[in-house]
């Protein structure tokens, strides 16, 4: 069950720049329900070269993690911000109440820009 | 009302329901009696009525649910618990109506040749006569197509619906952004485990991100305010 309980501006990607870098929009406040947020983006002390077994370290896939409401406008590439950080969506997954009607949208999003 | 009495409440109609529509049911098909269009017509009319009736009750349970006086003081929350309840009642009306058509087809599929078969009715065939004749299982599937009591089913969603405004109710309540699972069994494993309302609190586990795992359809975990020391 899908219950916001915070919100965060949302913006639609818009044109594209000459460099062709996406352009956000005009802003829109959405309802959300935070799952996971981890504003701060570092390189992993590892690399795989040097470590003994030679394995990857593991990688935090997404930043952050919320949910959408059913009747959200966003969309993937889209960039939300919560307390004035701003997140790009990279994946939408929807999510299905018992009886099959769509509860909510779980959202990945990776800190915007990005910082490297 | 708590989320319990809610379950009770629902649960008590729905049972009625059932035992409404079986009622209509076992007076249709009847040894002897023919089944034509006109009789499924009228069987659908007078269970349609006792659908509205049992939907019209529940709505009234419902609203009496989000009225009491421990509900929410947050507008907010309030509107959410609504929207809630009409999601909840249309799949209310989904299962009532599977289960009716459950019984028009059961109704159509018998060719009412008991009279007859009556007259012969032991061994195998008086086996196969009295499962025609037994009160029906009402079952209906759920999204992924797995098979459930209907009645399993209803309560499991009405408790849920209920339990999980309770919760919201009780977390709108507080002041601060951090609350604690507590169990009526202490030795539980979450027992005082701390979470983030909002998730916006560094070093606590999101409400949203426990939900799924700790306040599951059949939990009994309550929340209370916390305030790091």
């Amino acid at each position: 069950m899908f219950r916001p309980n915070s919100t965060c501006v949302l913006y639609k990607a818009g044109p594209k720049t000459v460099f062709g870098q996406g352009k956000p929009g005009v802003g829109v406040s959405e309802p959300c329900a935070i799952v996971k947020l981890n504003p701060a983006q570092a390189h992993t002390p590892l690399s795989t070269h040097a470590s003994a077994t030679r394995s990857a370290a593991e990688e935090l896939v997404a930043d952050a993690v919320i949910l959408l409401a059913p009747t959200t406008a966003a969309v993937r590439n889209d960039i939300f911000a919560i307390d004035g950080v701003s997140y790009r969506i990279e994946a939408m997954f929807p999510q299905h109440a018992l009886t099959g009607r769509l509860d909510h949208y779980e959202v990945h999003a990776s800190v915007y820009p990005q910082s490297n | 009302m708590d989320y319990d009495a809610l379950t009770r409440a629902v649960m008590a109609l729905y049972d009625a329901y059932l035992y409404g529509i079986t009622g209509v049911y076992f007076s249709m098909q009847a040894p002897g009696a023919h089944v034509s269009p006109r009789l499924l017509t009228e069987f659908e009319t007078v269970t349609n009525r006792l659908k509205k009736t049992f939907i019209a009750q529940t709505r009234g349970e419902i609203d009496a649910f989000l009225s009491a006086p421990n509900a929410a003081p947050d507008h907010r929350v309030l509107r959410d618990a609504r929207t809630a309840a009409e999601g909840l009642l249309d799949d209310i009306e989904r299962i009532a109506g599977a289960n009716q058509r459950s019984l028009v087809d059961r109704l159509k599929g018998k060719t009412q040749q008991f009279a007859s078969m009556l007259k012969t009715a032991t061994g195998g065939v008086g086996l196969l006569l009295q499962r025609k004749l037994e009160k029906p299982e009402f079952k209906v599937a759920d999204a992924s197509g797995r098979m459930w009591k209907a009645p399993v089913l209803m309560r499991t969603m009405v408790r849920d619906f209920g339990y999980q405004n309770d919760i919201e109710f009780d977390l709108a309540h507080m002041d601060g952004d951090l609350a604690m699972v507590q169990y009526a069994d202490p030795n539980h494993t979450n027992n005082g485990l701390v979470f983030s309302i909002s998730g916006k609190t560094d070093g606590y586990p999101s409400f949203a991100s426990i939900r799924g795992s700790i306040f599951h359809p059949n939990a009994t975990a309550r929340v209370v305010s916390y305030v790091s020391p």
